[in-house]
């Protein structure tokens, strides 16, 4: 099992709610299984974006 | 207003997070907000299906007036997770919010229905140029067996007074009347086979135009 840490961030309740309303729609597990998908996501797509064209 | 958000993560996303934020010079808070963000727009777009214009091959109903769509009739078409989605010229113009296209989409529109309008006219009075013809053609037809009937009363009417007279023919003066009939017999028989054909080409194409009409 990989190690497990733990973060508090503030943020707006506006987009804490959309979190909300996509675990609430069964998109998402959890806001923090959310959030890994949002941060890999936006990861992977700036990188694709850098990386120069062949 | 601010929310608390506890997050339970991997370390090694967390140690991405720490990694990504340094790199682009953000706050790992600024960077979860962005990301998460980014992944709201993201998935708002996946939703929404990407609309294609087409022309109706089957009938259908507007997904948003619920307006019987023909066949040929310009519409939207997209796929959706819950099916498809068709969206019927006047409700694409209704969602349109640029005044100048609109009021071209409307004229657009406006000549469509011309067009449709002069087409079906188009047709009708092709109808009527086809009957017309075959009632000419049946006139013709007509004028013919009558000329047809004359000439064989007149030869009849020869022949008669030649007996009564002569008592007997004589073989080209026989076929000297006989030669008319033939011509008139071989030109009614020009006028049956075309009138025939022209029938037979009428029938064809209403067979063509109800088969497409059908599917």
């Amino acid at each position: 099992m990989p190690r497990k840490g733990y973060k508090v961030i503030t943020i707006k309740e506006e987009i804490f709610k959309q979190a909300e309303e996509y675990v609430r729609q069964g998109k998402a597990k959890s806001i923090s299984d959310l959030t890994e998908q949002a941060i890999l996501l936006k990861i992977g797509v700036d990188q694709n974006a850098q990386e120069p064209k062949s | 207003m601010l929310k608390n958000l506890n997050l339970k993560l991997e370390e090694e996303l967390i140690n991405k997070i720490k990694t990504e934020a340094g790199i682009r010079g953000l706050s790992q808070k600024d960077l979860i907000v962005k990301a998460l963000e980014h992944f709201f727009i993201c998935n708002k777009a996946e939703e929404i299906p990407t609309l294609k214009e087409i022309i109706t091959k089957y009938k259908g109903k507007c997904s948003k007036c619920g307006r019987i769509v023909d066949v040929g009739e310009k519409a939207l078409y997209g796929k959706t997770k819950d099916g498809s989605i068709l969206i019927c010229l006047d409700c694409q113009i209704g969602m349109e919010s640029d005044k100048t296209l609109v009021r071209r989409l409307l004229k657009l529109r406006k000549l469509d229905r011309e067009i449709k309008a002069l087409q079906n006219q188009k047709e009708q009075l092709l109808n009527e140029y086809e009957e017309l013809e075959l009632k000419e053609d049946f006139a013709k037809l007509l004028d013919n067996l009558a000329g047809m009937r004359k000439t064989f009363v007149d030869f009849m009417g020869w022949a008669k007074y030649v007996k009564a007279v002569k008592g007997t023919f004589k073989i080209d003066e026989l076929i000297e009347h006989l030669e008319p009939l033939i011509e008139y017999a071989t030109e009614g028989l020009k006028i049956i086979r075309e009138y025939k054909l022209k029938q037979e080409s009428i029938l064809k194409n209403k067979i063509k135009k109800k088969r497409r009409e059908g599917s």
